[in-house]
């Protein structure tokens, strides 16, 4: 993406700026410049490549504006409109103790949460005491804290090597500009195509997973089995369904704004509703592992280890409820506070 | 209340103080990084930011327009130089004439500041004791 983009705004101001004796010069400062923006929002704020290079692009004036007051200034020698101007200076990124910070709250959010959640299944629970899951779920709020800043080491190191290509990716000199009109054409139908591409390979995606639902639904239909059954068929039926629905979501989105590079808010989204769905399954369970172990292995293994295994999944679930929550508010607000305007934070190309 | 047509006038006498107070700018931005390899045109712009907290920003075609007819007026020069984290940047230096109309330029801001400031200060008291 940031090839194509970049190059698209540099062949744009080449071609207003005509046949002007410094041409070659202007782009090249111009190339620099978005590097400079780029590679600068990038150290600050932790973006990847494409959402960095995208930022210093709309930084920039529209590409003509830019190469005719060039011209003008250079010809008359009166500088600029200075109510035009834009800032360079980029959102700031979390810091280090910031993220500690943050880790505290979201250990106080799932303490309450799970205070809430435990408080709920029981009174779906025949013989669950109010706080009987809290008891045992209780050290995943000691886990908090560690898996925030488990996922903000892990982002830091992506950043590094993100920008590490960026740097090879300039050392190569990926970024020449092509300059014959054949290539710019080439250019132009290139992006197009991959424009195009991006809406219906969401569309196709969105259709082939509903596809993939009706068929699930078709199998536990035929298979005489409902949805409702407490086996383990319903629960792979359950599971399934569940990864493909979100699945169309991702693939809606691809189709309605194109390719999402900097996924940052639709990770957001597919975290928070897996959390909320394993929340669910946490409060309203609706297996019975116990009895398919019983049935399927004998008496061996039923109870041999624990007391119960449903009791575990429903731990587990639990547990990675909790994280999925952790993790979506992580992936939303880790650059700071996310507005629906933020573009910044959804790089869409398409 | 200031009118359409006194707001035109102050809005080019705007343009013009700040686009000749920003040629000095980069004068001395430029003149900053002299001893230490020169600089180029992203951090000059950054400097610039950083130095007058964001006041003397101008647009890329102003920005590097001007770094342009400075250097075809030979008040500064370039040498393109490798960089470690990037692509190779043309970093300016400032000429000997350069330095010269800097220090000119930068005195004569000084005097002319002096002056319409006791201008406006008896202005002041003037307009008190009428």
């Amino acid at each position: 993406m940031s090839n194509t983009n970049v190059n698209q705004f540099i062949n744009e101001v080449r071609q207003a700026l005509q046949n002007h004796p410094d041409a070659d010069d202007i782009v090249l400062e111009l190339q620099n410049h978005i590097w400079d923006l780029a590679n600068n929002y990038s150290t600050k704020t932790g973006a990847g490549v494409d959402e960095a290079f995208q930022y210093a692009l709309d930084q920039m004036e529209d590409p003509k504006v830019l190469a005719q007051d060039f011209l003008a200034e250079l010809r008359t020698g009166t500088y600029g409109n200075w109510a035009e101007t834009k800032s360079p200076v980029p959102e700031p990124q979390l810091t280090e103790g910031q993220i500690i910070i943050l880790s505290g709250v979201g250990t106080l959010i799932a303490t309450i949460l799970l205070f809430a959640i435990s408080w709920v299944a029981s009174i779906y629970t025949p013989g669950l005491a109010p706080f009987d899951l809290f008891d045992r779920l209780g050290f995943v709020v000691v886990v908090i804290p560690i898996i925030a800043l488990t996922l903000y080491y892990r982002d830091r190191a992506e950043f590094e090597r993100q920008v590490k290509r960026l740097r090879n990716r300039f050392a190569r000199g990926d970024e020449k500009v092509p300059k014959s009109p054949a290539e710019q054409l080439k250019e132009k139908r290139k992006q197009k195509i991959s424009a195009f591409g991006a809406h219906l390979s969401g569309f196709l995606e969105a259709v082939w997973n509903a596809g993939a639902i009706i068929f699930v639904l078709y199998i536990s239909y035929i298979l005489s089995l409902s949805v409702f059954n407490p086996t383990w068929y319903s629960m792979g039926i359950y599971l399934t369904i569940f990864a493909l629905s979100l699945d169309i979501i991702r693939g809606m989105i691809r189709m309605f704004v194109g390719e999402i590079k900097a996924s940052r808010l639709i990770d957001g989204i597919v975290d928070i509703s897996s959390g909320i769905v394993m929340a669910m399954f946490f409060v309203f369970y609706p297996f019975n592992l116990d009895l398919w172990i019983h049935e399927t292995f004998g008496t061996f293994f039923y109870q041999a280890v624990t007391g119960s295994y449903d009791l575990d999944l429903r731990y587990l679930l639990g547990f990675g409820a909790i994280i999925q929550v952790v993790n979506s508010i992580y992936n939303v607000f880790k650059f700071g506070t996310w507005k629906p305007k933020d573009h910044k934070s959804l790089t869409i190309v398409g | 209340m200031v009118n359409l047509e006194e707001s035109t006038w102050l809005h080019k006498e705007l343009d013009s103080l700040k686009n000749s107070s920003l040629r000095l700018s980069l004068l001395l931005v430029i003149r900053l990084y002299q001893n230490t390899g020169g600089v180029y045109g992203y951090k000059i712009s950054e400097k610039l930011l950083e130095l007058t907290q964001g006041e003397f920003d101008a647009s890329n075609a102003t920005f590097y327009a001007i770094l342009r007819r400075l250097e075809k007026d030979r008040l500064i020069f370039s040498k393109v130089q490798p960089s470690d984290v990037g692509p190779p940047r043309k970093h300016y230096f400032l000429t000997e004439q350069g330095v010269s109309v800097m220090n000119t330029l930068g005195l004569e801001w000084d005097r002319h500041y002096y002056f319409l400031k006791k201008l406006r200060e008896a202005n002041t008291k003037g307009e008190n004791s009428v």
